[in-house]
């Protein structure tokens, strides 16, 4: 099973090559008005790949101190895990997941498989230890990838949720759904991307800019 | 021969004190196992907090009391809550009931309402809150009721968490995430926390991935399945196995 460990970092590092050259005009963290946005032409990213052009979404969101809702988050290393997966450990690795190309800032740090068959891809961010939540990782400013098994989470069904807080854009060849999140945990606000493959349903939860978090996704389809 | 010393002490005797002993020992053993199971959901949580049990479900079902509450005007709120809580996303569902001051802001369709204890479901979808209560109320003395959440893999809500009020489905609802940490309890939001709530759970349980329902009681010391919060004043608050 080693090889394919190894052929996950070879595919990483090389995809690092990949990614400085698609984040060649990198926008900062926090520097990202969504509202001040000219609407993105229809056709701007229908090849899913290249440098993205953020949706315009609707930027209004509930207010956290009037809004319900649990008081503590699960742990990351919690008891949905299965088996936690170092990215130097990885050697016991059963499956053979497509992994994203990890930013320059912000590398792989864990990967973890629950025992329902989600693979979580843990990018940057603070050192995931015993008990740190979601929002303590993606306040620090990590990024967590979901590749999970079909379950119809595509696009349409994120839109026809959540409506005008999703904007559509291309991931690769595959329609997406881009939401500015509500604020969770300390009040950061995430970009969440949305997809389906076909063959897996895929999420982004990035405490970064919107930019950063498409071009993770593209990466999995662009820059081969 | 057959005489004994003074002090000295028969076979049956001594038979019979470390008997006593270990009725003594086995005594203090259930009290004290009885204060670890209060204690497992927190001694010290009141209405203004959830009890987490950290169960990863793919539901959770509880069989409930509801008594009088006393909201305060203009800040507080009362919940009565279900959650189950992703395990990979931030997203949740809540499902229960609640008086008081309702949610601004977004998706929320949760107003103001201080005169029942009104049946709402809330949660985070793709990253979205929404709040809803359109589905009646319960009285304050109404007893019995049963909440359940449950992730559905076929049937009417296939794909979703169905929401189920004794027994009948009032709602399906789609999260990032198919399963999560269950929890339950009582929860006040607001800026003061001297509500009144007095809710008793009569039984609770979550959905186990691979083994269906099961006693919520059962998991990590846990043993009685009959559950009680109480917030008497902001700073006179418990948690309790209920008698």
């Amino acid at each position: 099973v080693k090889p394919r460990a190894q052929i996950l970092l070879l595919a990483s590092s090389v995809a690092l090559g990949a990614w400085a050259c698609v984040a060649e005009n990198p926008v900062g963290a926090g520097d990202v008005a969504v509202d001040s946005r000219p609407p993105a032409p229809a056709t701007a990213d229908v090849s899913g790949c290249g440098d993205p052009v953020i949706p315009k979404v609707d930027e209004s969101f509930a207010d956290p101190m009037t809004r319900r809702g649990p008081t503590v988050y699960p742990p990351i290393l919690g008891p949905a895990v299965e088996r936690v997966l170092t990215v130097d450990g990885a050697n016991d690795v059963t499956f053979t997941p497509l992994a994203p190309v990890a930013p320059p800032s912000a590398p792989l740090q864990l990967i973890l498989l629950d025992s329902d068959g989600v693979l979580r891809l843990y990018f940057g961010g603070p050192a995931i230890a015993e008990g740190m939540t979601l929002p303590d990782f993606v306040s620090g400013g990590g990024v967590v990838v979901l590749e999970k098994p079909l379950a119809g989470q595509d696009a349409d069904l994120v839109v026809t949720t959540v409506g005008s807080r999703a904007g559509r854009i291309a991931v690769g060849p595959h329609g997406g759904a881009l939401v500015h999140a509500d604020p969770v945990g300390t009040g950061v606000r995430t970009w969440n991307l949305y997809w389906s493959d076909g063959e897996r349903d895929w999420s982004i939860i990035g405490g970064v800019d919107p930019e950063t978090v498409v071009t993770l996704g593209r990466s999995l389809y662009c820059g081969g | 021969m057959g005489d004994r010393m003074p002090g000295s002490r028969r076979p049956f005797d001594v038979v019979a004190r470390l008997l006593c002993a270990l009725a003594l020992a086995l005594s203090a053993q259930l009290i004290a196992t009885d204060i670890v199971r209060a204690g497992c959901y927190g001694s010290n949580e009141g209405a203004f907090r959830t009890y987490t049990g950290h169960l990863y479900a793919r539901g959770v079902r509880s069989t409930v009391d509801l008594y009088a509450a006393t909201p305060l005007s203009g800040q507080s709120a009362i919940v009565h809550p279900l959650q189950l809580a992703s395990s990979s996303s931030a997203d949740f569902l809540g499902w229960g009931t609640a008086k008081g001051v309702g949610t601004t802001g977004g998706s929320t369709n949760c107003p103001d309402d201080f005169s029942g204890w009104n049946v709402y479901v809330d949660g985070m979808a793709f990253g979205v809150y929404f709040c809803e209560q359109t589905y009646g109320a319960l009285a304050d003395t109404a007893q019995n009721q049963v909440f359940t959440i449950v992730h559905e893999s076929s049937a009417g809500c296939a794909g979703a968490f169905d929401m189920y009020l004794n027994g009948v489905s009032k709602t399906c609802r789609v999260i990032d995430g198919t399963n999560g940490q269950v929890s339950a309890g009582a929860e006040s939001i607001g800026t003061t926390e001297t509500q009144l709530i007095d809710v008793h759970y009569e039984s609770k349980n979550y959905n186990n991935p691979s083994t269906g329902w099961q006693p919520w009681g059962a998991q990590a010391g846990c043993a009685n399945a009959g559950y009680r919060n109480r917030v008497l004043s902001s700073t006179n608050h418990y948690s309790e196995v209920a008698p």
